[in-house]
C-alpha cells in the first residue's frame, strides 16, 4: 500500500504579522512548525503502516525549502520519504493553484491508494486544499474522518465527525481522507527516528520537474486575489456624555440609565 | 465561463434531515443582500431526498427560485455525486455567485465544485457585499486565529464562490406571502454515480442546540466561587423568582447565559462537565437557549 501524506508548515505563534500593502505573511520575523493539525494525519498514515503489510508512506509539502523541517518531523515520527514541492514560481499561490501543484507531483510519484491530510493548516484555515486535491485527481474525498474502521478489498471504512453526530461512509481507493483530532493521539518522535529524519535527503521539486507552465501556478495560477488586509479592531460600544455644567451631564446619565431599566 | 452582468445569486442549501435549517435561512439573508446590491435575481439550490417542502420553505425565507436535485440516491452526503450535481447546475445556468455554509457539508463539496469549475473559492467568509464599481464580491475573511481580516476577489471567473460562516447574520423573518420559482432539475443516471456509500449514521447523545445559536451570552466565572452556585446559575438568571430584577430582565431581554468554570472548581481533575445547555422559558412568548460550559468546552 502506498501512502502519502500531505503537511504544511506553518507559523509557530498565532501572532504572526501580515505585510499591510502586500497582503502576505512576514514569515522572516517567526518560527515555524509542522502544523498542529498535520500531525493527526501523520500519526494516522503510521499505524495504518503498522497494521498492513508493505505500506510506504511518502510525506509532500509545498513551500520555501525551510519546510523540509516541517517534511523532518514527519519522518521522524515514522514515515519513509520526503517530497518538498519548493519554486518561486509556486509563490503567491492560493488553494486552487496549491492544489493543483500537488496533485500534478501525486501523479508524478504515482499509484498512492491513501492521501492523508490534516484537518487545515493553522495559518490559513481555509481546510480547501485536500477536497480540491481530490477533486482535480478525479478521487473520492473523506473528510472530517474521526475514526478509520478498515481499509481492505479495494475500499476504506470510516466515520466522519459532522454537526449532530458521526456518520460511517465508506469509499473505494484511491482516496483523499482528511483527518479530525480526535482520531488518535501524535506520538512523540523517538530518537532513532529523529536521528533517521536528520540524515534524510528530501528531494526538491520545482515546476519544471511536474511539467506546470507558469501560468497554472503562484499568484498567475490563482483564481482569488488578496485586495486587502487589515487588523480587526476590538473595540467595546461606549457612549461619552458631555454636558456643559455637571449638574447637566448628571440629569442625562441619571436619564440614560433609567431609560436602560438600570435604575 | 462567459461574463454575464446580471448573473445570479446562488446559495447552497444545507443538506439536512430537518426543515428548520437554520444555516440555510442565514444564508439567504446574506443572499439576499448580494442579490439587492446587484439588482439580480436570488436562487437556491437543493440536493436531497424529498425536496418539495423544503424548497416551499427556502422561498418563504427568500429565495426568488429554488433548483431542486432530488434523487433517493440524494437522502445521505455523498461528496463526489452532490458536487457533480452541482457542477453540472453550474454550468448549465452560470451564476454570478455561489455560497455555501462553512459547515461540514459546505467546506466539503465547495472545494470539489470550485476545482471543477477552476474558479475561486474563499473560506469562512464573516463578511460579504457588491463592490460598487466593479460589481465583484468582495469577501472578508479572518485569517490565522482571527488575528487579521482578509478581503478577497475572485476577479477573472464565475461563479464566485465562499463559504459562509455560520451566526455571522441572522435569517429574514419568515414571509407565507412570498411567491417563486421551484425547478425540479432532471440529471443523466451517470451524474448521480457516487464512489462513496453511506453506512450508518448515530447521533450524538447530547441533542441540544450549540452554543452559536445562543440569542444572548452572558459570561461567568470564578466570581461565582462554587460549583454549585455556578450549576444554578442559569435558574436564577432565569425563571426562579418571579418578581426579582434578574427575571424580569431576563423576561425583557430573553436572557441566556454562558457559565464558565474555572478549573479551580473541579476536584480531583475530574474531567471538564459536560458542556450543556437548557431551555428557559423566560416568558410564554420567548424561548430561549440558555447555556453552561467550561472555558475547555471546544466551542470557545
Amino acid at each position: 500500500m502506498r501512502i502519502a501524506v500531505l503537511v504544511k508548515q506553518v507559523p509557530a505563534t498565532d501572532k504572526v504579522k501580515i505585510d499591510e500593502k502586500t497582503g502576505t505573511m512576514v514569515r522572516s520575523s517567526v518560527e515555524s512548525e509542522l502544523n498542529p493539525l498535520d500531525l493527526y494525519a501523520v500519526e494516522e498514515a503510521v499505524r495504518i503502516k503498522e497494521h498492513t503489510d508493505k505500506a510506504e508512506i511518502t510525506v509532500i509539502s509545498m513551500g520555501p525549502q525551510s519546510a523540509s523541517e516541517a517534511i523532518k518531523d514527519a519522518l521522524s515520527m515514522g514515515c519513509d520519504r520526503g517530497i518538498l514541492l519548493s519554486d518561486r514560481a509556486f509563490a503567491g499561490s492560493d488553494t486552487w493553484a496549491t492544489a493543483h501543484i500537488i496533485s500534478a507531483a501525486l501523479k508524478k510519484f504515482g499509484h498512492f491508494d491513501i492521501i492523508l491530510t490534516g484537518e487545515r493548516a493553522t495559518d490559513g484555515e481555509t481546510g480547501q486544499v485536500g477536497p480540491s486535491v481530490a477533486a482535480q485527481l478525479g478521487i473520492p474525498v473523506l473528510t472530517y474522518v474521526s475514526k478509520i474502521i478498515s481499509i481492505s478489498g479495494g475500499c476504506i471504512v470510516a466515520e466522519r465527525a459532522v454537526e449532530d453526530g458521526k456518520e460511517t461512509i465508506e469509499a473505494s481507493l484511491p482516496v483523499v481522507v482528511s483527518v479530525v483530532k480526535e482520531i488518535n493521539e501524535p506520538r512523540i518522535p523517538n530518537l532513532s527516528g529523529k536521528l533517521r529524519a536528520k540524515n534524510a535527503e528530501i528531494p526538491v521539486i520545482g515546476a519544471k520537474e511536474l511539467g506546470l507552465p507558469p501560468e497554472e501556478t503562484g499568484l498567475k495560477g490563482s483564481p482569488t486575489r488578496v485586495v486587502s488586509v487589515f487588523y480587526p479592531s476590538f473595540s467595546r460600544k461606549s457612549t461619552i456624555i458631555s454636558g456643559k455644567s455637571a449638574e447637566k451631564a448628571a440629569e442625562m446619565l441619571f436619564e440614560f440609565l433609567k431609560s436602560r431599566g438600570i435604575l | 465561463m462567459k461574463e454575464k452582468q446580471n448573473g445570479e445569486v446562488w446559495v447552497l442549501a444545507e443538506q439536512e434531515g430537518n426543515l428548520s435549517n437554520r444555516a440555510s435561512y442565514e444564508l439567504l439573508a446574506w443572499g439576499r443582500k448580494l442579490a439587492d446590491e446587484k439588482g439580480s435575481r436570488l436562487a437556491a439550490v437543493i440536493i436531497r431526498h424529498d425536496t418539495e417542502k423544503p424548497a416551499a420553505s427556502l422561498i418563504r425565507f427568500g429565495a426568488d427560485t429554488v433548483y431542486a436535485a432530488d434523487s433517493p440516491k440524494f437522502a445521505h452526503f455523498l461528496p463526489d455525486a452532490f458536487a457533480n450535481v452541482l457542477y453540472a447546475l453550474v454550468k448549465k445556468s452560470e451564476p454570478d455567485i455561489l455560497i455555501a455554509p462553512a459547515t461540514t457539508f459546505g467546506r466539503t463539496v465547495m472545494p470539489l465544485v470550485a476545482s471543477l469549475a477552476k474558479t475561486g473559492l474563499t473560506a469562512d467568509c464573516t463578511e460579504l457585499k457588491i463592490d460598487k464599481k466593479t460589481g465583484l464580491l468582495l469577501q472578508t475573511r479572518p485569517a490565522i486565529g482571527g488575528n487579521v481580516m482578509a478581503t478577497i476577489i475572485t476577479p477573472n471567473t464565475k461563479p464566485q464562490m465562499a463559504t459562509v460562516r455560520p451566526n455571522a447574520r441572522k435569517p429574514l423573518p419568515e414571509d407565507s406571502s412570498r411567491t417563486g420559482e421551484i425547478v425540479f432539475e432532471k440529471f443523466p443516471e451517470d451524474a448521480l454515480e457516487s464512489r462513496t456509500r453511506f453506512v450508518k449514521f448515530k447521533a450524538d447523545e447530547i441533542g441540544e442546540p450549540p452554543l452559536q445559536e445562543a440569542d444572548v451570552i452572558v459570561a461567568g466565572g470564578k466570581g461565582l466561587k462554587s460549583e454549585k452556585k455556578l450549576r444554578n446559575a442559569p435558574r436564577t438568571c432565569g425563571d426562579t423568582r418571579r418578581n426579582s430584577r434578574g427575571f424580569k430582565r431576563s423576561r425583557r431581554y430573553g436572557l441566556g447565559a454562558v457559565f464558565e468554570t474555572d478549573r479551580t472548581f473541579r476536584k480531583n481533575r475530574e474531567p471538564a462537565p459536560v458542556y450543556r445547555s437548557r431551555h428557559i422559558r423566560s416568558s410564554p412568548a420567548h424561548s430561549r437557549n440558555v447555556f453552561f460550559g467550561d472555558s475547555r468546552c471546544n466551542q470557545y
